[in-house]
């Protein structure tokens, strides 16, 4: 290739010609074929230099990677900090929980009976839906003879979802579209308002199973305890959903919330079985609870 | 990265400074794998792909100047790249809505990538093997005129060669070397 060929055809693969010089390429490269061989190598080559380039660019964030990751494994000390500070906490819970039960029922508060409160998947304290000396909305299905109120571990245990992502929805805007006035409402643990904005959403908005997620929380929150179980039901039944192991914690729950002993501790136990599930440790925990109703 | 502004990190890519590339996927690598986890049904490993095809084709667009400003935070360009790749990879993939910067991204049609159907392996695999069998120098400056979309000047100045003809001479030369071995592997291979 000559070196002049070598400089038309990057002009003409750059797009630095001019109209009148591409009619001219153009036509060039359909009467000589020698050219037009000539030109399809030339985009080969660059095609060539530029995989090569790219596969050079992974491999150098890969070795970073790689060498990262190694030298995390070398120096493990932060992990061990922090599976030290997990195991104290564990201590301190079971010390929490033993006092818990030595306490005759009638000494304990109304709602929160056990002093374990667990806040798996992130979830952050926020305003009680049922304040204490509130009668709970729903009558139990279930009620364990000789025992206090399973519903006593739900108020417990309950907090309305909560995550960082779902705060991070919400933009300073002066005029918030009803998607965040929702979130907002939610994230203010005003329920009641949040089920009403809910109901301003679009279709396509209502029926996105994220958002049905917290509408159910909301549901849960005011008492709606079997529209929130729907709720619940079909996006735990979603295995691959964003929120799935989500809804089957407050399915969990709720079945608490309607007293139904049986239903939550099956649903607990299969939390409980899950590897590397956020909730396995709180499942346990609550399924230990639970103990004291049998 | 919070501090980094979109427009400097254009500016220092433009630069060709990899750091920022560095910085970028030190700070959005997990936030990614946990973004896409929970979006799209892939291994790690695709994830892994997608977060590096990402980063790539950022590097690529913004050197070649093709990408000469961003509609959107860095990341949110970057993640909304990836989730193109991912959902390219298998079309039929689920994909759970949320509303986020990434939704309106896509959903904007902003300057993010759309892929189409990438170079056949055979041929993939041909090139390469072709870029190995050239010499390290001749190798490396195709790199910087074909991928990280030095001029002609630029590269001179670079790699402090006398002047442009003879930047363009040597280059010629080097894409003379690439296309022989080229030719021959698709001979051995009966191309």
């Amino acid at each position: 290739m000559e070196p002049k060929d070598f400089d038309l055809f990057d002009r003409y693969l750059d797009g630095k010609m001019t109209a009148a010089e591409m009619r001219v390429f153009e036509q060039m490269l359909h009467d000589d074929k020698a050219f037009s061989e000539s030109f399809n190598f030339q985009k080969d080559a660059r095609l060539a230099a530029r995989l090569d380039g790219r596969e050079d660019l992974k491999n150098r964030l890969r070795q970073r990677n790689l060498a990262a990751q190694e030298k995390q494994k070398i120096s493990p000390g932060k992990n061990w900090i922090l599976v030290l500070a997990g195991l104290l906490l564990l201590v301190a819970l079971f010390f929490l929980w033993k006092k818990g039960q030595n306490k005759p029922a009638e000494d304990l508060p109304h709602q929160e009976i056990l002093p374990e409160k667990s806040t798996p998947g992130g979830q952050q304290k926020q305003s009680e839906p049922t304040t204490p000396g509130q009668p709970i909305a729903e009558k139990p299905t279930e009620k364990q003879p000789g025992s206090p109120d399973v519903r006593q571990v739900f108020a417990a245990n309950f907090d309305a979802f909560q995550s960082n992502e779902i705060s991070g929805m919400l933009r300073a805007d002066d005029s918030p579209d009803a998607f965040q006035q929702f979130v907002a409402a939610y994230l203010r643990g005003e329920h009641n308002e949040a089920l009403r904005l809910f109901e301003d959403l679009s279709a396509e908005d209502k029926s996105n199973e994220n958002i049905q997620f917290l509408k159910a929380n909301s549901l849960l929150a005011v008492g709606k305890t079997d529209a929130a179980i729907t709720v619940f039901e079909k996006i735990s039944a979603e295995r691959n959903g964003k929120y799935a192991l989500e809804a089957q914690w407050f399915l969990g729950l709720a079945k608490l919330k309607k007293g139904d002993l049986v239903g939550a501790e099956t649903i607990f136990r299969e939390l409980g079985k899950g590897k590397n599930s956020p909730y396995q440790a709180a499942a346990a925990l609550i399924l230990k609870q639970l103990k004291n109703f049998r | 990265m919070n501090t980094i502004k979109s427009s400097e990190i254009l500016e220092k890519l433009r630069l060709r400074k990899f750091e920022v590339l560095e910085q970028i996927d030190d700070h959005y690598r997990s936030v990614f794998m946990r973004w896409a986890a929970k979006r799209f049904s892939a291994t790690p490993n695709d994830l892994e792909d997608a977060w590096q095809e990402a980063l790539v084709i950022f590097y690529e667009k913004v050197t070649n100047g093709e990408l000469t400003e961003l509609h959107c935070a860095a990341q949110t360009w970057l993640f909304a790249t990836a989730g193109n790749y991912l959902r390219n990879m298998n079309r039929k993939m689920r994909r759970v809505i949320w509303h986020d910067e990434v939704d309106k991204v896509l959903a904007g049609k902003n300057n993010t990538v759309e892929f189409s159907d990438p170079e056949p392996e055979g041929k993939r695999k041909l090139l390469l093997s072709a870029m190995e069998k050239i010499s390290e120098k001749c190798r490396e400056l195709l790199r910087a005129r074909y991928f990280d979309g030095f001029s002609i000047p630029e590269m001179m100045q670079n790699f402090q060669m006398g002047s442009e003809n003879s930047t363009s001479a040597q280059l010629s030369k080097c894409m003379a070397g690439l296309r022989e071995h080229i030719q021959k592997l698709q001979k051995d291979h009966g191309a």
